[in-house]
């Protein structure tokens, strides 16, 4: 059975349960209210965003349940992402940041992971200039408060 | 998110996202993070000054500068674990001690310092060498004083048992879990008693309780204590974990501790089960709780335990965790596990070393097949060895139900029907299609399993008539044919292990397995299968074309040494592959050595590597140079087993799963073994020890990063003698057990570690001191902290003292340099002098 999802800018998306229910935050909206033709309200996802998390979890709707991984270790590896996720990813930043958003939102725990790992996977092993690039980011710190805050900061690289 | 607001940036997503986030970060893209702009420094430094720990030199030494003094100040209560492990570390970030109001003879009053750090979760207290005992406990006392928010403490230094029982007692009302790495010298039924009451889990690495810690029964001091101490209730504790003796006063010590804890206790590891089992004040009291063991180690039964006592074990708990001596698993015992499956998470069953011992086994196929059909909640399934084949016949369990998907560790050997391949005439044929068709079956069970990390099938089965053991003939093929794909969903595996097994694992199984398993860390035994695609038929080289006609090659029959770099192929033209082919054919056997790229290229086309074999010359040597940096596992793997090579020499990187596999099977020729770089490999110390062990005539041997901890354990070394003594390089790191110079004077224990621990490092010298060849000897070197996996110097290392054995190292004449650097040796005067004295050759230490 479809269900209809609104965007915030009123636009309508047809999908089926399965695929809605990725969201845990619709599958549970789904469960309190119950069979209804109603059109369920996503007044924080626009229409553009909603169209690549549907698309998301289209592709993934047979994926197993995930599972909470016990490792101990608290530094998590972000290389392992699939290939066509990978893909999926390839939006410019500002997507990006609004795909992680509304995944936050929807409650969508792997699409919010495979962002982070993006994230992560552009930031790494780059200086702050490179950062800056990739980010967009205007550097507002006069030279010496960068040579302080590097000073300050400079023992926890563990290199 | 209104179409009028900025774009979201890091900066702005929620909190909880950027917890998310910053876990796939290291601490390093943080420093660089901070420096960007106004905005993201505010964001993240908190998170950046989160942990304090130190780990190199280089970090020490830029924690104790001023300006980072001033900054800690401002940036402490962002502090949330701080760890030290260092003299210096203790003295400049502990509160210091301050007179506040100071008149001769008048009045004196000094007070602690305010510390920076205020909301502290995690202290972790290491040792540190020679100190003045308990120098720092005032320090530390008033540390914990300001951070009742504490919920993790762990000690490995020695304080005053009273001290530390204070501030355990009184000064974390939050803790959570307290790990007391020390031998607890104090009175344990104290300690127990007046445990906070949120703790969750509790480690002691040992007690001693003496006899003197009791008060005698009807004394008054006895009543007064009694009276005084109320025990506190412990409704929070989940899992205990004590070790050490209680020398026969488990009841005393125990009962109104073991009262007090409530239902939420699930694990009460250690020496647990010895103290209770048959206790009946004991018994009572986990009774009175709730309490049920439900976890069984092997250590906790009797070796010559009778079959109806087993038995009766198994039957009497709801166990959850099982772990047992094949030769324990008698007709009885077997009843009682499969009456008693249905709540196992863990089964294991480990061999005793003797196979005649095992075949007291009763376990069956048709058990086996009864316990997966009825432990819906399992996770990890053991089995050494099943009765006689040792293997578990795939008809009877696989084709049945099993009750779970949800198996995490695999952990046995799998007999199927096999046809040889020689034999199959038809592809039709019906025992063929029979043995494909269960393979297939075998393989979707084992897919459904898509939480599983290890997958351990291979390794020799016993004959059953001679009771000898040979490799798995009978066993799966593992190609994709055969239904390797059905494993493609088994995202989260790590290991395989398929040592020792008939199987037809070839270069498109291997490619599959690392496309389809992205976390797959090690592969074992797959390249010992006997169908490599040796002798792939040449293709695109028959083409007699009029270049070819036209010129005529010339010979290089004196040619030796064949180096060129640069780009040869182009994927799109199949005959790129021609220019080497030609040239190489009118070469000699006189040519040994290809360099530059060449290897590269033989690698990848099987052209090239013909025309090598036309003119006799065989692949010898692998060098870094030849490999890219991200080249493919399988590849490097592939060229290891199939060329007898005398060099490697790779990046860390490089060597991975598969690669590791085939060196194990190949390393008796090498002579020069290098892996450099800190890249992560798939080596670890075990590696090595079968590597050193086989390797006879090994004269180089070079290894930067291992594992985990990025050393060889003494353990792994002495397990097995060394093939060669021929070694004149020798570099990498060697872990031993070290007792650490401030724990010397606590009691016979630590005598006995420190005997132990000379022990190993004597060993150990011995055993380095026999390569007189020997001209480098390098073992110095930052390592990897287990804890924080960040690089510091080697702890667990060898002495080097002449108490500790550096004589063994006398008849090392040749050697002309040591490098110990990095490494925590007390090497003096002495130790020089004797250096110089045995060493003809000027040797430089570099320390």
């Amino acid at each position: 059975m479809p269900v209809t999802l609104t965007s915030l800018d009123n636009q309508e998306f047809k999908v089926d349960k399965e695929v809605a229910e990725r969201s845990i935050l619709i599958k549970n909206m789904i469960e309190d209210v119950g069979e209804s033709d109603a059109p369920i309200p996503l007044p924080n996802v626009s229409a553009a965003v909603l169209t690549k998390v549907i698309e998301y979890c289209e592709h993934h709707r047979n994926d197993p349940v995930q599972v909470q991984d016990e490792t101990d270790d608290p530094r998590k590896r972000s290389n392992d992402i699939e290939e066509w996720d990978m893909k999926f990813m390839q939006v410019d930043q500002e997507m990006l940041f609004e795909i992680i958003l509304a995944a936050n939102y929807l409650d969508i725990k792997p699409l919010l992971d495979v962002g982070c790992k993006t994230v992560a996977n552009i930031i790494k092993g780059k200086t702050p200039e490179e950062i800056r690039k990739a980010f967009n980011i205007v550097n507002d710190f006069t030279p010496e408060e960068e040579a302080q805050i590097k000073k300050e900061n400079e023992w926890a690289e563990d290199r | 998110m209104s179409s009028f607001a900025l774009p979201p940036t890091l900066a702005t997503i929620p909190t909880e996202v950027l917890e998310t986030l910053l876990p796939y970060l290291c601490q390093n893209d943080l420093c660089q993070c901070v420096l960007t702009c106004r905005e993201w420094n505010r964001t993240l430094i908190p998170y950046l000054w989160r942990t304090l720990a130190v780990n190199s030199r280089r970090q020490f030494e830029g924690l104790c500068n001023d300006e980072v003094q001033q900054a800690l100040k401002k940036n402490g209560p962002f502090v949330r674990e701080l760890q030290l492990d260092h003299k210096t570390l203790y003295n400049l970030l502990l509160p210091l001690l301050e007179t506040l109001f100071f008149e001769p003879g008048i009045e004196e009053h000094v007070a602690y310092k305010i510390s920076p750090f205020t909301r502290l979760h995690t202290l972790e207290l290491h040792r540190i060498k020679k100190y003045p005992k308990n120098c720092f406990d005032g320090r530390i006392f008033a540390l914990v004083r300001q951070n009742p928010t504490i919920k993790r403490f762990k000690i490995s230094m020695q304080m005053d048992p009273n001290t530390l029982l204070e501030l355990v007692k009184q000064h974390m009302p939050n803790l959570e879990d307290l790990d007391l790495d020390i031998t607890w010298q104090g009175n344990v039924k104290e300690l127990l008693e007046t445990l906070p009451g949120k703790l969750r889990t509790v480690r002691i690495l040992g007690v001693q309780h003496s006899a003197s810690h009791q008060l005698a029964k009807g004394s008054k001091a006895y009543y007064a204590n009694m009276a005084a101490r109320i025990v506190r209730p412990h409704h929070a504790l989940e899992t205990l974990d004590i070790s050490g003796s209680l020398n026969g006063q488990e009841e005393d010590v125990l009962v109104r501790f073991l009262k007090s804890c409530s239902s939420k206790l699930r694990a009460f590891k250690g020496k647990g089960f010895t103290w209770c089992c048959g206790n009946d004040a004991l018994t009572q009291a986990l009774l009175s709780i709730g309490f049920v063991f439900t976890e069984l180690y092997i250590s906790d039964i009797p070796y010559y335990i009778p079959d109806d006592d087993l038995a009766g074990i198994i039957s009497n708990r709801p166990w959850v965790v099982l772990e047992l001596n094949t030769r324990h698993m008698r007709s009885m015992a077997v009843d009682a596990l499969v009456e008693n499956c249905d709540d196992l998470t863990v089964l294991s069953l480990v061999e005793p070393s003797n196979y005649h011992l095992a075949k007291a086994c009763t376990l069956t196929d048709t058990h086996m097949r009864i316990i997966v059909s009825k432990a819906k909640n399992l996770k990890s399934l053991h089995i050494q060895s099943i009765l006689m084949a040792h293997t578990i016949m795939s008809r009877d369990v696989f084709m049945s139900d099993w009750a779970t998907t949800t198996l995490e560790q695999i952990s046995f050997k799998i007999e199927v029907p096999r046809v040889n391949m020689d034999e199959i005439i038809d592809e039709e044929d019906e025992p063929f299609q029979t043995s494909r068709h269960i393979q297939r079956q075998v393989f979707r069970r084992l897919g459904q399993h898509k939480h599983l990390k290890k997958l351990n099938i291979g390794g020799k089965v016993t004959d059953p008539s001679s009771g000898l053991y040979k490799i798995q003939y009978n066993c799966l093929e593992l190609t994709l044919e055969a239904g390797l794909d059905e494993l493609r969903d088994l995202k989260r595996l790590e290991v395989l292990n398929v040592r020792n097994m008939d199987h037809r694992i070839g270069v498109p199984e291997l490619e599959w397995m690392v496309h389809n398993w992205p976390r797959l860390n090690l592969v074992l035994g797959a390249l010992e299968g006997p169908d490599l695609p040796n002798d792939k038929p040449v293709q695109g080289l028959k083409s007699d074309d009029a270049n070819i006609a036209t010129r005529k090659v010339r010979s290089h029959r004196a040619l030796e040494s064949f180096v060129i770099d640069g780009m040869l192929f182009e994927e799109e033209e199949e005959e790129e592959k021609d220019v080497l082919f030609e040239f190489l054919k009118s070469c000699s056997s006189e040519l040994h050595t290809l360099g530059g790229l060449v290897p590269t290229w033989g690698i990848e086309h099987v052209a090239i590597t013909e025309a090598l074999k036309s003119i006799g010359f065989i692949w010898k040597e692998l060098r870094r140079e030849a490999l890219s940096p991200d080249e493919p596992d399988g590849r490097v793997a592939y060229f290891i087993a199939n060329y007898p090579l005398t060099l490697i020499d790779a990046h860390a990187q490089n060597v991975g799963p598969m690669s590791v596999g085939a060196l194990l099977e190949n390393c008796d020729n090498l002579t020069v073994f290098s892996i450099v770089g800190s890249g992560t490999t798939a080596l670890t110390g075990a590696h090595m020890q079968t590597i050193l062990s086989r390797a006879r005539h090994s004269k180089f041997c070079q290894v930067h990063g291992i594992v985990d901890t990025h050393m060889i354990s003494a353990r792994n070394i002495l397990m097995s003698e060394w093939a060669s003594t021929t070694l004149e390089h020798l570099e990498f790191k060697i872990e031993v057990p070290r007792v650490h110079d401030e724990e010397i004077a606590d009691g016979e224990d630590q005598a006995v570690a420190i005997l132990n621990s000379r022990d190993v490092q004597r060993k150990l010298l011995q055993r380095l001191g026999q390569q007189k060849q020997l001209k480098t000897l390098a073992l110095g070197g930052m390592v990897i902290t287990p804890i924080t996996g960040q690089p510091g110097n080697q702890r667990n290392c060898l002495e080097f003292s002449l108490e500790a054995g550096l004589d063994e190292l006398e008849d090392l004449k040749k050697l002309e340099l040591l490098e110990i650097h990095h490494m925590d040796h007390p090497v003096g005067l002495p130790e020089l002098e004797w250096m110089a004295e045995n060493w003809p050759r000027s040797v430089r230490v570099r320390r």
